[in-house]
């Protein structure tokens, strides 16, 4: 099952490191030792939550990571594992991916009322690419039901805004509209980042086309970006 | 926090500003490093057959994902790279700006040399300019600009001519001497309503 489309999109790539819980399918009595035989020099490749332990009598660290697990405890700690390593294990039968909190029953309601006031960003960067996997491990239409109308209901404040032009004089009245529109760029998905600048792109071409000047040659983005120019005699 | 090193390969190519930022050698190394190490760890543990029981499978498996994972994103961040160089080539022309020069390896230098030589032979062989015209062109042959810089002389008219391009003059030039030089920024298209 192809989960993240193409191979070498830099986007797909990025997508892929978004973290899920998962539960241990398999027996993994040296937890701390599996995990700094396989992560980097920096700190760890697994996420693990004790927030549900209660008090921990034992406790083992490893020299690369800061984490605990309480061996004494019979409910396992919960571990967050980045999607690209989370899916082939779970199709293995290693490990079992679970539906993280905020793509629960609970929030589907709260996208088709309120879904303009969601902070997208905070939750997942790639929140449609993670919740159409998830749709798509677990069988939810329901899930992709409630994405595809918050996303339709946003798409609209997103588009009126990539066509509204940044208003650049601020006054008492208007600069707390500004700030309301910058807030809510800020908290787009990558997803509706990408409609966005789209749809000021098109905005801008409209514009050209209004001035009869479509067939104006432009200055490429190399010099624009580049200052210096070349003297030849 | 998940930390994979070559991720922010990837991450510093979508943040920058620039054209193309200046080629991570150093982190390129370190990946290529972490990736030896673990296709080292593999083929110990292989060696020493230790792969029977469930754990150690899973310990395998997770070493070939992770050395995967290190191919796929170095792959991808050379392509992109090649990518922007390609573009740069239908953008700007087949000369490289000097800032650009700086922040790319060698290799990338030939590889946009060679495809620059590609495409010329291409459209020498069927005696055609398909960079010119970006955007639909209009009927006239002929265009009105304003020199932005001064350029010194320049060859027109199949190279019949010479005109010299002194800064804030205007000119009617053909479309296709001019348009080069619009893209480089040498010249502005200057349209009358």
């Amino acid at each position: 099952m192809d989960f993240f489309g193409n191979f070498l999109d830099p986007q797909s790539i990025l997508a892929q490191s978004e973290l899920v819980p998962v539960k241990l399918l398999i027996d993994l009595p040296q937890l701390s030792q599996f995990n700094s035989i396989l992560s980097s020099q920096s700190d760890s490749l697994f996420e693990i939550d004790f927030t549900e332990t209660e008090t921990e009598t034992e406790t083992e660290t490893t020299e690369m990571s800061k984490i605990y697990f309480d061996s004494t405890k019979q409910k396992s700690p919960k571990i967050y594992l980045p999607l690209w390593i989370a899916i082939p294990l779970h199709q293995q039968k290693a490990v079992q991916i679970q539906m993280p909190y905020n793509f629960s029953n609970t929030f589907h309601s709260i996208w088709k009322s309120d879904s303009t006031s969601i902070k997208l960003q905070k939750i997942k960067r790639h929140f449609y690419t993670t919740g159409a996997i998830l749709a798509q491990i677990f069988n939810d239409e329901n899930l992709i039901d409630s994405m595809s109308q918050m996303l339709i209901k946003r798409f609209l404040k997103i588009s009126d805004l990539a066509d509204e032009p940044k208003i650049e004089q601020k006054d008492l009245i208007t600069s707390q509209v500004t700030t309301d529109r910058e807030e809510f760029i800020d908290n787009l998905d990558w997803l509706e980042q990408s409609l966005f600048q789209i749809g000021k792109q098109n905005s801008k071409q409209y514009q050209i086309w209004k001035n009869r000047a479509s067939h104006k040659i432009q200055q490429s983005n190399v010099s624009v970006k580049t200052l210096k120019r070349f003297r030849i005699n | 926090m998940n930390t994979e090193i070559a991720v922010e390969l990837l991450k510093e190519l979508q943040r920058t500003t620039e054209q193309l930022p200046k080629y991570d050698q150093s982190l390129v190394q370190k990946v290529i490093e972490e990736t030896n190490r673990k296709q080292e760890q593999l083929h110990e543990m292989v060696k020493q057959k230790k792969y029977e029981d469930t754990i150690s499978k899973t310990k395998l498996h997770i070493l070939n994902y992770m050395i995967e994972r290190n191919e796929q994103i170095l792959t991808s961040y050379h392509l992109e790279r090649g990518k922007k160089l390609i573009e740069m080539r239908w953008d700007f022309g087949s000369v490289i700006p000097n800032q650009i020069r700086e922040n790319i390896t060698q290799n990338e230098e030939s590889f946009h040399h060679e495809y620059c030589q590609i495409l010329e032979d291409y459209m020498n062989s069927l005696d055609l300019d398909l960079t010119q015209d970006h955007q639909p062109p209009s009927n006239d042959l002929y265009i009105e600009v304003r020199v932005l810089k001064d350029y010194g002389q320049i060859f027109i008219d199949g190279g019949q001519s010479i005109v010299e391009l002194k800064k804030n003059s205007r000119l009617f030039l053909r479309r296709v001497d001019a348009e080069n030089l619009i893209r480089e920024g040498v010249l502005e298209h200057i349209i009358s309503n």
